[in-house]
């Protein structure tokens, strides 16, 4: 959704030239989106025109092993070609829809999915008899609708015909889907022109459609497809374009956040490989939502006293400034791209920090590769000072202890009054949890809540116009308190919103401990 | 003499059920029953009947938030079949003979680009719910008889 709405952005502000009938989204989406991630990784100027957009993805890194009858003609790039996305799809899924009966199921158990993957907890799961009539009353329309176009059809085939009126959205649905997921694991997927893209499609469609109903977890799995489906991976293997035999293109340069990096990753070429490696480790993180009540509570069960049902009821009551900066912090921990951004600038400063300090064993973990826990939590620290975080608690199992700052007796009754009282207090060292210090790469970690702090500084700065403390005052709340598993002690193992998981991230790649054995 | 102005009016009513339903065409796919008009095949009504294992307790559901998920159910699934804009002007709980019901209301438009009127009733009886709808184009949205047509016969099949 962030590349289709980036797309659109980039298609409305850049190319301000074109008519949005001339943008055909077939050819086009995978370009821009890989133009998109060559303007975010490259750190590039970005161009307008069309033709240069294509100029600059074609002539990339990414493009070098694409053959050069399979690559875009940017001369040609205006150009459209239109597609019927129902017609090519039925074509490439050969006989699988023949029988209306198997199409309009088909419909139903998109329409199903549809809901259930947009839709919050409470309606999805809380009674499944409410979930039945939520989504029944869209099956009135699925068969008023065909009814109707059948009404209008005649022989032969009319029953075709008439589910053909209504094929439009979901055709492109369906081949939006197949793109975006090819473009995700393939980047020189936006590489290619309208033949080649049209060819490697088609293959896809028959192994994903059939049978239909499987077309349902390819959605559910989106990038992950891949992964899951072990023919979809030998397929998608098969299609990669091969290299030709011809002179390879030089490579386009890594760029770097800092001049200052950027050296020291000239001298530590195995510094500049823990660097480059990075975007390919980081977790998958999570949807984006817009309201509070499209958190997945029952993900996370826990470590919260309250029910997943219960907190869907009170996000609903929840004040709007609030929830702003609930989505805010979430959305911020969940993407992928942000988070990538944050590691690397994280990284880069840290290892500068280990030159500047010019100690045997800095240098030595340079040469390695390695940018170290100490390193790490210096910097932050120091990001946190900077921006006027000044207010350090430290809390532990045994006592919650925090540090210098007094806090009126009055106020603090119970274990869990002080730990509300940390989180708005400031950043906390957490010791609730202990450290495997004989290796073990994966642990709660001291610091990790305060990477988190860092990491949704600047989602929270906007959401609260500027004032990021009002969100750390309702989070100390009785209130408040209830969001910050989900957001920051979540179970869920492909986040950032669990301590643990930027532990292992940060261990399996970047620290001294990725050369420990775990116990 | 009086039973057999009863038996009169009895036999009166349901002419004029029969009467209306025959204006009609009808055919059954999955829960449902569709009527399409026989004048205009913009003109629809449909039944879904939904099984239940017990009652929906309304005293713990919270109307609004049951009529919003509904409302959620419908926008994030009807563009799969083409169905765009759908929008409710206004809704309305109430209770029929002890049983409660919802009636919906509103606009959308179809995948032909029809901009369409729909009128959505859902009786939750103790071990079922029917679901009826009633759709017809905007233009005719003065022409309430479709709508008092298709509700007659389809509510009295509801209440048998």
């Amino acid at each position: 959704m962030k590349t289709f709405f980036s797309y659109l952005l980039i298609t409305f502000i850049l190319l301000p030239h074109m008519t949005l009938a001339k943008v055909d989204e077939f050819t086009l989406r995978p370009t821009m989106s890989t133009y998109e991630y060559l303007c975010q990784t490259q750190h590039m100027t970005p161009v307008s025109g069309l033709g240069n957009i294509c100029n600059v993805v074609v002539k990339s890194e990414v493009c070098r092993n694409v053959p050069k009858k399979d690559l875009l003609k940017c001369n040609d790039i205006e150009k459209t070609q239109q597609l019927d996305a129902w017609e090519f799809i039925k074509g490439c899924a050969g006989g699988v829809f023949n029988s209306v009966k198997d199409l309009l199921d088909f419909f139903w158990e998109i329409m199903k999915w549809a809901w259930d993957n947009t839709t919050s907890s409470e309606a999805r799961g809380k009674t499944s008899q409410q979930a039945r009539e939520y989504l029944s009353s869209a099956k009135l329309y699925l068969n008023t609708e065909y009814q109707k176009a059948y009404a209008k059809s005649s022989p032969p085939m009319r029953e075709m015909k008439a589910v053909g009126t209504m094929t439009g959205a979901m055709g492109k649905m369906i081949l939006n889907a197949i793109t975006d997921t090819v473009q995700k694991n393939y980047r020189e997927f936006g590489c290619l022109n309208f033949e080649a893209k049209s060819e490697h499609i088609c293959k896809l469609v028959g192994d994903i459609l059939i049978p239909p109903a499987g077309f349902v977890a390819f959605l559910k799995y989106g990038p992950q497809a891949v992964k899951q489906f072990p023919n979809l991976k030998k397929l998608y293997a098969k299609d990669k374009p091969k290299a030709q035999a011809t002179a390879p293109r030089p490579q386009a340069p890594v760029t770097y956040p800092t001049k200052a990096f950027a050296e020291l990753a000239a001298k530590y070429p195995e510094l500049a490989k823990t660097y480059e490696k990075i975007g390919k480790n980081l977790p998958m993180g999570a949807a984006p939502v817009t309201h509070p009540r499209d958190i997945r509570y029952d993900l996370t069960t826990g470590f919260r006293a309250v029910s997943p049902e219960e907190m869907l009821k009170r996000a609903e009551t929840l004040e709007p400034e609030h929830a702003k900066s609930v989505v805010a912090a979430y959305n911020a921990l969940n993407d992928k791209q942000m988070m990538k951004s944050y590691m690397e600038k994280l990284i880069a400063e840290s290892a500068e920090w280990m030159a500047k300090k010019g100690r045997p064993e800095d240098i030595e973990n340079l040469k390695k590769g390695i940018v170290t826990e100490q390193a790490i939590a210096v910097t932050l620290v120091k990001r946190l000072k900077d921006r006027g975080d000044l207010n350090f608690t430290t809390i532990s199992r045994k006592k919650f202890s925090t540090g210098k700052i007094e806090f009126d007796p009055d106020e603090i009754k119970s274990p869990n009054d002080k730990f509300r009282a940390a989180v708005r207090t400031g950043p906390f060292f957490d010791n609730a949890f202990p450290v495997n210090t004989k290796g073990g790469r994966q642990n709660h970690g001291r610091y990790t809540h305060m990477l988190q702090r860092d990491m949704i500084a600047g989602a929270l700065n906007k959401s609260t116009g500027g004032n990021p403390q009002k969100f750390w005052d309702f989070m100390g709340t009785k209130k408040g308190i209830n969001y910050w598993v989900d957001l920051f002690d979540s179970e869920n193992r492909n986040s950032f919103t669990r301590p643990e998981v930027i532990s292992e991230f940060l261990n399996h790649n970047v620290t001294e401990r990725r050369f420990m054995r775990d116990n | 003499m009086v039973f057999k102005l009863i038996t009169f009016i009895v036999f009166f009513n349901s002419s004029l059920v029969l009467a209306a339903a025959s204006d009609w065409n009808k055919s059954e796919m999955d829960e449902s029953k569709i009527w399409i008009h026989k004048k205009n095949s913009d003109i629809t009504g449909t039944i879904l009947t939904i099984k239940r294992d017990g009652p929906l307790n309304w005293n713990d559901i919270n109307k609004s938030s049951f009529y919003q998920r509904l409302e959620e159910s419908k926008k994030r699934s009807l563009g799969i079949i083409g169905i765009h804009e759908w929008k409710a002007s206004h809704y309305k709980f109430e209770t029929v003979n002890g049983v409660e019901r919802l009636m919906i209301e509103g606009t959308y438009v179809d995948s032909s680009g029809l901009e369409v009127l729909f009128k959505e009733i859902h009786v939750f009886q103790a071990q079922k719910t029917i679901q009826l709808l009633h759709t017809r184009p905007k233009a005719l949205q003065t022409e309430k008889k479709y709508e008092e047509d298709f509700f007659s016969f389809a509510l009295a099949e509801v209440d048998k």
